[in-house]
């Protein structure tokens, strides 16, 4: 058995557990353990994310897997209370944390190169706000990102500031005219920010939308 | 509402699917991968491959099928997959049946009207 499997393959068998919630424990496992076997049988350490995407492919959506599952065996009632839980695993979750990123990245940013320091702590809060929401949607996604993927887009909006800041007081220290600061600092926040978080919600929309079997 | 061909092939499956499968680890033990892989060849008694996994844990629970442990040359162990005797009987059952049953269809398909 393969030691580590394969983001996209565990994001499958995840998205399969979660169908297969009503059938009786001990089937759900053996079908999950034979489509487990299948992915390390078909799928080699080495290999990329588009020969596991076609793998994927052809063992079809996980839905026909737990309908065939369904239908020939009646499903196990559900202990009460215990309902599955929908994970933010699906492709729209990458694209909303894009876009809070994106926002939150050059709504403060801006400000600091607009307004002066009162513009710039008015908008601290709302894309505070909308950093928390990013987190928090990062947090709990499965199988989307690794936990370092997850901790990069989580210090990515801090770790701007932070550095803008730096930025502007060394070059301040330099003796270098104080409007040029603020267009520095953007630049170094944005240009290394934006291409971060580009790549990383890519990576995640085609992880969420592969794991649900669609492409 | 009129039965498309993909209903009418699922629930043509559901009968026949099963002595398909027992019939081929009857012929020689195979694991899952290469079960699913020879089912789907051709597009017409399966086509995702992960549908293969409920129907061998149901056939396992009746009985008709049984699993080993195998060492394969290219890595890991792997769960080989076989009939059992009440398996093997289950599809002489099922061949005994098929046949006739195909023909029936065959010439009630053929013969103008319906056969009565």
């Amino acid at each position: 058995m393969t030691t580590t499997t394969h983001p996209l393959a565990a994001a499958y068998l995840t998205e399969l557990e979660r169908l297969l919630a009503g059938i009786a424990p001990a089937e759900r496992a053996e079908v999950l353990a034979g489509v487990h076997e299948h992915l390390a049988a078909a799928v080699g350490p080495n290999d990329d994310d588009e020969t596991v995407r076609a793998v994927i492919a052809e063992l079809g959506s996980p839905q026909s897997v737990a309908d065939e599952a369904y239908a020939a065996s009646p499903p196990a009632p559900a202990p009460p209370g215990l309902r599955p839980v929908a994970g933010p695993s699906r492709p729209w979750v990458p694209t909303v944390v894009g876009l809070l990123g994106a926002v939150a990245l050059l709504g403060l940013l801006g400000a600091a190169l607009t307004g002066g320091l009162g513009l710039v702590i008015m908008t601290v809060l709302p894309a505070s706000v909308l950093w928390l929401v990013l987190v928090g949607l990062v947090t709990t996604s499965r199988h989307i990102w690794s936990g370092a993927e997850k901790l990069v887009l989580c210090l990515l909006l801090p770790l701007a500031w932070v550095v803008t800041a730096t930025t502007s007081i060394a070059l301040l220290n330099n003796g270098l005219p104080t409007d040029l600061i603020p267009w520095l600092g953007l630049a170094v926040a944005v240009g290394g920010g934006a291409p971060v978080l580009h790549r990383l919600v890519g990576r995640g929309r085609r992880r969420a939308e592969a794991a649900l079997g669609t492409s | 509402m009129v039965p498309g061909d993909d209903t009418i092939l699922t629930h043509l499956r559901r009968g026949a699917l099963e002595y398909c499968v027992l019939a081929m680890v009857a012929e020689a033990p195979a694991y899952g991968l290469d079960i699913a892989r020879r089912l789907t060849a051709d597009g017409t008694l399966m086509t995702s491959e992960g549908t293969l996994y409920p129907l061998l844990a149901r056939l396992r629970r009746a009985g008709l099928v049984a699993t080993t442990w195998q060492e394969s040359e290219s890595g890991p162990p792997r769960r080989y997959y076989t009939t059992t005797d009440a398996g093997r009987e289950a599809l002489d059952a099922f061949r005994r049946t098929w046949k006739p049953f195909r023909d029936a269809v065959d010439t009630a398909l053929s013969t103008p009207g319906g056969a009565r």
